[in-house]
């Protein structure tokens, strides 16, 4: 059977109670049988008595009428008037107590017909004898019809008396056999279903009181730990009823407050702890959930411990339903933000600064541009005006002049020319600082090949240079700049072999934990390792002019595109021993 | 070719310069009908007559004009911008002649529609070949469509 443990037991106490009913009525309709049996006992007993008194009654009838015929005696008469009345008497009982019972009505409608005509013949009997005399009386008796009727109404008392005798019989047998079956059986049963009953309730009760201790031990448990998770957040949380006192607080919120314990704070409200306009606040915020139904998440709020520090918290107050669905409380969790809080403006300070940084290196950039646009057309100008007239002084006015000046004007004009180149090299090297970084995906074995065919072809001419170019990867990069790059190393690498007879160069990248870094060797004049700090910087030259050419800018440049990508270059090299260009491109280049 | 038609117009406010332009001009002989102008305001006024130069006509030329970038009053990119947005200029050929080498001026030359740019580089060698070069080809190969 299914079903919440009420209903059993109800149902379990229903039955019996029904059986107690039952055992109750069964007892009840028990004695009412025993009653009644009683009854029918005693009316079969008085149908015998009554059975037995007229057949006695009719006995001494018939004895006394012979007796007065013998004697004569009048005393015999009144015998017989005695004994006729008893014979009614009894056959009126015999009607009274067989009316209507069908077993006997036969030989009762038989008496009823009988006894009053043998009577009446035996009153004519007798009232001749006393007229007559007593042989007159004899005569008549021997020839009166009636007397055998005496023998017929004896017989039929007698047949009526064993069937009555055999019916007390029968009753008796009934009565005791009731009384030992059924009814023992019956008790018995019942008795048995009540206690299996009772024993069912009673384990039932006991399943429900221990299931309640378990589920007592359960909530006890449940209660111990939200306490503990309560208490150990560092978060303030809070339960507040709807005028706004403390329902529960976990420890954070007593430690903010100043409070012992969680329990001291239950009753009280913001309004004990915190300065007014603060408590206002927070009231109007929470009345407002109060009234609204709505949850305020996320909320900074300003707050003061109780030791006076303040504190921002970021709030989210929740509102609580009754069954009823209505608001009843609230529940509210604060985090403390304060040093994120501090963390930010400091940040944003910082910020502040740097786009103040930004902004100057902005107008120094600006400024410097001004300044480049300025120098390469204001410096050039004199330059070519001073190239221009010695030229046209050495082309028109050379037939006039002696060797030495011719001389001095031609330093003058390798001067401004190399002067020129100077200024251009220099502006170059400005621009590429601040054109904006346009990355593509470059194939990088066909901008070395292009570099060597078409931007370095003159510097080959007359030349026989090995050189080997290996698998380069496709790179993500600013193609205009990266070829100034390779532009820079092969035509130092191309400058600085010019010496040797078995020029040799050679063109690679190498992989190395996924980083790629790309190389230009050479087998030239090298460098002396020791000023290899100083071999990037702008204007900065190991060699001397005579020996090899050039503004010592290129190397600058090269650093400059290189760290610009996010990559770094650096340089191995000996006096006479070849030198080695070596630089990355940042982690995400390289195919 | 009328007898007083203005080959060419020299805006160059730089007198070394015009010198030197002039010299190398000479060295190709075109020397004879050439113009010079000392800023953009009067470059301005002589193409169009107005002005100091009132009353010149536009139908005397120049056939092609030499122009500076960086020039006191107007500069040259406006005078450029000013020749190319006027159906009566927009057929003279303009060279700028100018010693900046930054991007920016070359692309907004172009955008202007110039039809060349030279950089005028230090070397004299080199820059009397450009401006000689250049000069003859607008000059004299070059018949520019009647107006």
């Amino acid at each position: 059977m299914k079903g919440s443990i009420e209903r059993k037991t109800q149902v379990t106490f229903l039955l019996v109670t029904l059986f107690v009913i039952g055992t109750g009525f069964f007892a009840y309709r028990n004695t009412l049988n025993l009653i009644n049996n009683n009854q029918v006992v005693l009316h079969t007993r008085q149908i015998l008595d009554a059975l037995s008194m007229t057949l006695t009654a009719s006995l001494d009838v018939q004895n006394e009428h012979a007796n007065y015929l013998l004697t004569g005696d009048a005393v015999h008469v009144e015998s017989i008037t005695d004994a006729r009345q008893r014979v009614l008497d009894g056959l009126d009982t015999l009607n009274g107590l067989l009316g209507g019972n069908p077993q006997q009505q036969a030989r009762l409608d038989r008496l009823n017909a009988a006894v009053p005509q043998w009577l009446d013949g035996i009153e004519q009997l007798v009232s001749t004898q006393q007229q007559f005399g007593t042989e007159a009386g004899r005569v008549r008796a021997s020839t009166n019809p009636t007397l055998p009727l005496g023998v017929e109404i004896r017989s039929t008392l007698d047949a009526m008396t064993d069937v009555e005798q055999a019916n007390w019989a029968a009753q008796r047998i009934e009565q005791s056999t009731q009384r030992e079956q059924s009814t023992l059986v019956t008790f018995i049963v019942l008795t048995a279903l009540m206690v299996g009953l009772l024993t069912y309730g009673y384990s039932l009760i006991r399943r429900d009181l221990l299931g309640r201790r378990r589920f007592e031990k359960l909530l006890a448990e449940e209660r111990t730990l939200l306490r503990t998770v309560m208490d150990t957040l560092p978060d303030t949380i809070y339960v507040k009823d709807s005028q706004l006192r403390f329902v529960l607080v976990n420890r954070a919120q007593a430690a903010l407050l100043g409070a012992k314990s969680p329990d001291e704070l239950v009753g009280k409200s913001d309004a004990d702890f915190f300065p007014t306009a603060l408590a206002k606040q927070y009231a109007a915020d929470e009345y407002d959930i109060f009234k609204t139904g709505q949850p305020m998440v996320n909320r900074e709020e300003p707050s003061i411990s109780a030791a006076g520090a303040e504190k921002t918290m970021l709030s989210t107050k929740v509102p609580m339903h009754n069954e009823r669905g209505e608001v009843h409380q609230i529940v509210g969790i604060s985090h403390d933000i304060t040093e994120r809080k501090k963390a930010e403006q400091e940040i944003q300070l910082l910020n502040e600064s740097l786009s103040r940084q930004t902004a100057q290196l902005e107008a120094a950039n600006k400024e410097l541009e001004a300044f480049s646009y300025s120098v390469s057309h204001d410096l050039r100008a004199p330059l070519r005006a001073v190239d221009g007239f010695s030229r046209i002084l050495l082309e028109e006015y050379k037939s006039n002049m002696p060797p030495e000046a011719e001389r001095y004007l031609i330093k003058v004009r390798a001067n401004a020319q190399r002067m020129g180149e100077l200024v251009d090299d220099l502006l170059h090297f400005s621009r590429l600082s601040r054109q904006p970084l346009v990355k593509q995906k470059v194939k990088l074995n066909e901008m070395v090949k292009a570099v060597l065919e078409e931007d370095l072809r003159a510097d080959q001419e007359n030349r026989a240079i090995e050189i080997s170019i290996g698998e380069l990867p496709d790179v993500e990069a600013d193609p205009h700049m990266l070829r100034q790059v390779y532009v820079n190393l092969l035509s130092n690498a191309i400058k600085f072999t010019s010496k040797r007879q078995d020029a040799r160069i050679e063109v690679g990248a190498e992989r190395e934990n996924g980083a790629v870094t790309y190389f230009v060797k050479d087998n030239g004049a090298g460098f002396d390792p020791q000023y290899v700090h100083k071999l990037f910087g702008v204007f900065q030259r190991l060699h001397r002019a005579e020996d090899f050419a050039g503004t010592g800018v290129g190397l600058a440049i090269v650093q400059r595109v290189v760290s610009r990508h996010g990559g770094h270059v650096w340089a191995e090299g000996a006096v006479n021993g070849g030198a080695s260009f070596h630089f990355t491109l940042g982690d995400k280049h390289g195919a | 070719m009328a007898h007083n038609m203005v080959e060419i117009l020299l805006v160059e406010d730089n007198p070394d310069d015009e010198e030197l332009t002039m010299h190398a001009l000479k060295k190709v002989n075109l020397v004879n009908h050439i113009d010079v102008v000392r800023d953009g305001a009067e470059a301005l006024e002589y193409i169009f007559g107005t002005g100091a130069y009132a009353g010149r006509m536009l139908e005397n030329g120049p056939r092609l004009i030499f122009l500076d970038l960086k020039l006191p009053k107007v500069d040259g990119l406006e005078v450029l911008q000013r020749l190319k947005s006027d159906p009566r200029t927009r057929m003279i050929p303009v060279v700028v002649l100018t010693s900046s080498r930054e991007e920016r001026d070359i692309v907004e030359s172009y955008q202007f529609g110039v039809n060349s740019y030279i950089v005028k580089p230090v070397d004299f060698e080199q820059f009397m070949q450009s401006v000689g070069q250049v000069g003859l080809y607008w000059v004299l190969l070059n018949e520019p469509p009647r107006i």
